[in-house]
């Protein structure tokens, strides 16, 4: 095995024995994911509220004032129900397409749509549909949603079944009033019975995600994870000024190893340590958070190997400034954060005025995010990525190029 | 036996300040020099530019005749290095650290693995092999920092105060072993500001101060420098006047007289006979006098024959 190899090697062992490399670099950004996701509603399950519901009442009435307001009578069903208030925080709103919008973006775990001709329709007994529209990233609160739409909606046509037999059998048969209670409970068994197709039916709606917004936790997923990884640059440097304080660094150039495998193992092994940090990432938020990286793991990997390449000669350039460990400490977290800030990682760059927004590209966390979210939300592939590794990969040759003019100019 | 180390008017230059200044030695392949001087004076830069470390501002380093300038791998083949300073990884084991710094000398395999147990037995740490040497005392520590010099079998090995802040049963523990490996075929290079382990190890020493060589030799040769003057070392307080300093060295057979905090130290001819002599100027000076003793010629003195001052400044 060639010797930067086993140089690279070396430094990932040490660096996974570094209990507060293990606690930055992995256990922090697991945390933050968690907290940042619970806080902005995407992990409503995680929680005793199952969170934010809205509905949308479309419905235009009945044909004629003595037949019954059923869309009106699904918003008090719901609305009015205490122990369903006490689930959901619910609010009546008219704009569906924002509700939608809403929903899609993980701001409303989900929401019921009541359609337009509802009361008409059931009251020509035509077979009619609410819509539920869930967060896919909410599965278990948007599940109970979907379930009491659900029963409301049998309910509601339990009735309809009981009125329109009653109404049929009284119209046909001539029957005295005293027999109609007959005929009701006949119809009542007949509603309940096998075989009947109730007339209110419920839709759903699992809203995809590859519609242009995302919710909560994917978000953070991304950014926490774009900006962590750019942590390994503290770390790498820690490893190459612990080296030289140590005298290890001596030793090694007194081997027969020449300086440019030196130079190599070490930002080899920075490299290799953000790759398992990334993995580790990788698998907790796709696995165990149920977050949605996108089709391509390959274009997702090569963003971030780009991202740890700039991070690597970030190393270079922290350690070729800063003398000390403590040196080192002051500045890595500083050019991450302020990195971090200009990328996007704390909020979605979105919102801030139009003519600022290009500020992320100063930032390799701004780059590398933009790579993430591509394949994420428009499914992007390595080709399509291509501009922002290329981008990651121009950072980390500017590094590494100031990095070593400024070694060499102090030695 | 040929030499296997040449120094050729070595210079090594930070700035306005020469910390070498055209040194000039040599070793014979199977020889333990010594280098001996106080910190500073230049033995740790001089190791440097001899194992391909530090760039010589001027002249030249063979080994086994290959240019540290122009050869520095085929030079390292050759080296064996023990820095002053614990240069192990403090969080991988004893074995861990030992494979690595095999690796890095290019050993592997079962020649790999032999030469760690070896190295373990040696450093008398086989039982302790997994734990981490951060784990370790200072004294276990030095000894696999030998160690990790010593895998490879080098043909030459530059042992740099390799016995700094240890106690004492460590330090003859190393010195024996230094003496082992030179018996089994290993040329040495050590450099030490201890008198005692220069003068226990070495065949020929060289005496640096200031970056140069001032003196170099042969033990007895070294001795002869002195003629037949003793140290004789008197305490003494720290207030020691000028003029009590002058009334010794005005003292017929004083050569040097030196305070170095509350000692002084006298060379002189017939250091036993000075004695009286000295203890009276400085009582009759008003000083009080809280010990004395006589040593008879060493490097010390040699060391402050020629500079003035005691090694230990």
């Amino acid at each position: 095995m060639p010797r930067f190899l086993r140089i690279a090697l070396k430094d990932l062992v040490v660096s996974l024995r570094d209990p507060s490399a293990l606690g930055v670099l992995m256990g922090m950004p697991v945390v933050l994911i968690l907290i940042l996701g619970s806080a902005f509603g995407g992990l409503g399950d995680a929680g005793g509220s199952f969170g934010k519901v809205a509905i949308v009442n479309l419905d235009a009435g009945p044909a004629s004032a003595d037949q019954t307001d059923v869309g009106d009578e699904v918003v008090s069903l719901l609305a009015g129900n205490e122990d369903i208030s006490a689930l959901f925080e619910i609010t009546e709103r008219d704009d569906a397409a924002e509700v939608r919008r809403q929903v899609e973006a993980g701001e409303l775990v989900a929401a019921l749509i009541v359609p337009e001709e509802f009361s008409a329709r059931i009251n020509d007994a035509d077979p009619v549909e609410l819509e539920v529209l869930r967060d896919p990233g909410s599965e278990l609160s948007s599940g109970v949603w979907e379930s009491i739409a659900r029963s409301i909606a049998a309910e509601l046509s339990r009735v309809s079944v009981v009125a329109q037999t009653a109404g049929t059998a009284a119209a046909e048969a001539g029957l005295a009033p005293e027999a109609v209670g007959a005929v009701v409970g006949a119809a009542v068994q007949a509603a309940t019975g096998d075989g009947v197709e109730p007339p209110i039916l419920v839709a759903t709606t699992d809203l995809q995600r590859d519609a242009r917004e995302i919710g909560p936790l994917d978000y953070y997923s991304l950014s926490m994870t774009s900006m962590f990884l750019l942590f390994v640059s503290m770390f790498g440097a820690f490893s190459f000024i612990t080296e030289r304080r140590e005298q290890t660094m001596a030793r090694l150039l007194t081997t027969p190893t020449q300086r440019s495998a030196y130079v190599g193992g070490k930002m080899l092994g920075i490299m290799l340590l953000g790759l398992v940090q990334f993995g580790v990432l990788f698998a907790y938020t796709s696995g165990m958070m149920r977050v949605n990286w996108g089709e391509s793991v390959l274009a997702t990997w090569m963003i971030a190997g780009g991202e740890l390449a700039a991070a690597t000669g970030l190393a270079v350039l922290i350690a070729s400034i800063a003398k000390t460990e403590r040196g080192a400490g002051g500045i890595g977290p500083l050019v991450v954060q302020v990195m971090a800030l200009l990328g996007g990682a704390f909020f979605q760059i979105s919102i801030l005025p139009e003519w600022i927004q290009p500020i992320r590209y100063v930032s390799v966390v701004g780059w590398a995010l933009e790579g993430f979210q591509k394949i994420q939300i428009e499914g992007a592939g390595p080709a399509e990525v291509l501009g922002q590794f290329a981008a990651l990969l121009a950072f980390a040759v500017v590094f590494f190029g100031i990095g070593v003019w400024k070694l060499r100019d102090s030695r | 036996m040929g030499d296997i180390v040449q120094v050729q008017g070595l210079v090594k230059r930070f700035g306005e300040l020469m910390a070498v200044d055209h040194v000039d030695f040599s070793i014979a392949a199977g020889e333990i020099f010594g280098l001996l001087g106080p910190n500073g004076a230049g033995k740790t830069t001089t190791i440097s530019m001899i194992s391909g470390l530090l760039d010589p501002t001027d002249g030249d380093v063979l080994v086994d005749g290959n240019s540290v300038r122009s050869k520095p791998i085929a030079v390292k083949r050759v080296l064996g290095v023990v820095p002053q300073e614990i240069a192990l990884y403090p969080t991988l084991s004893a074995k861990e650290n030992l494979q690595f710094w095999g690796r890095m000398y290019g050993l592997s395999g079962k020649e790999l693995s032999s030469a760690v147990d070896e190295a373990l037995e040696l450093a008398g740490l086989a039982d302790r092999a997994r734990e981490r040497i951060e784990k370790y005392s200072g004294g276990m520590k030095r000894r696999i920092n030998i160690a990790a010099g010593i895998l490879h079998r080098p043909r030459v090995l530059l042992m740099d105060e390799p016995t700094v802040g240890i106690d004492p049963q460590s330090r003859n523990h190393i010195l024996e072993q230094v003496k082992r490996l030179n018996a089994a075929g290993m040329t040495v290079l050590y450099t030490s500001h201890y008198m005692e382990e220069v003068e226990f190890l070495c065949d020929r020493v060289g005496i640096v101060d200031h970056g140069k060589v001032i003196a170099m030799g042969t033990i007895d040769e070294l001795r002869r420098v002195v003629g037949d003057s003793d140290i004789v070392r008197i305490g003494v307080d720290d207030t020691l006047t000028a003029e009590a300093l002058d009334a010794v060295r005005a003292i017929t057979g004083v050569s040097t007289a030196e305070r170095a905090d509350s000692m002084l130290e006298v060379l002189a001819t017939d250091g036993g006979g000075a004695l009286a002599a000295i203890v009276s100027a400085l009582t009759a000076a008003g000083e009080k006098v809280h010990s004395a003793e006589v040593i008879e010629p060493n490097l010390e003195s040699v060391f402050l024959h020629l500079t003035g001052k005691s090694l230990r400044d």
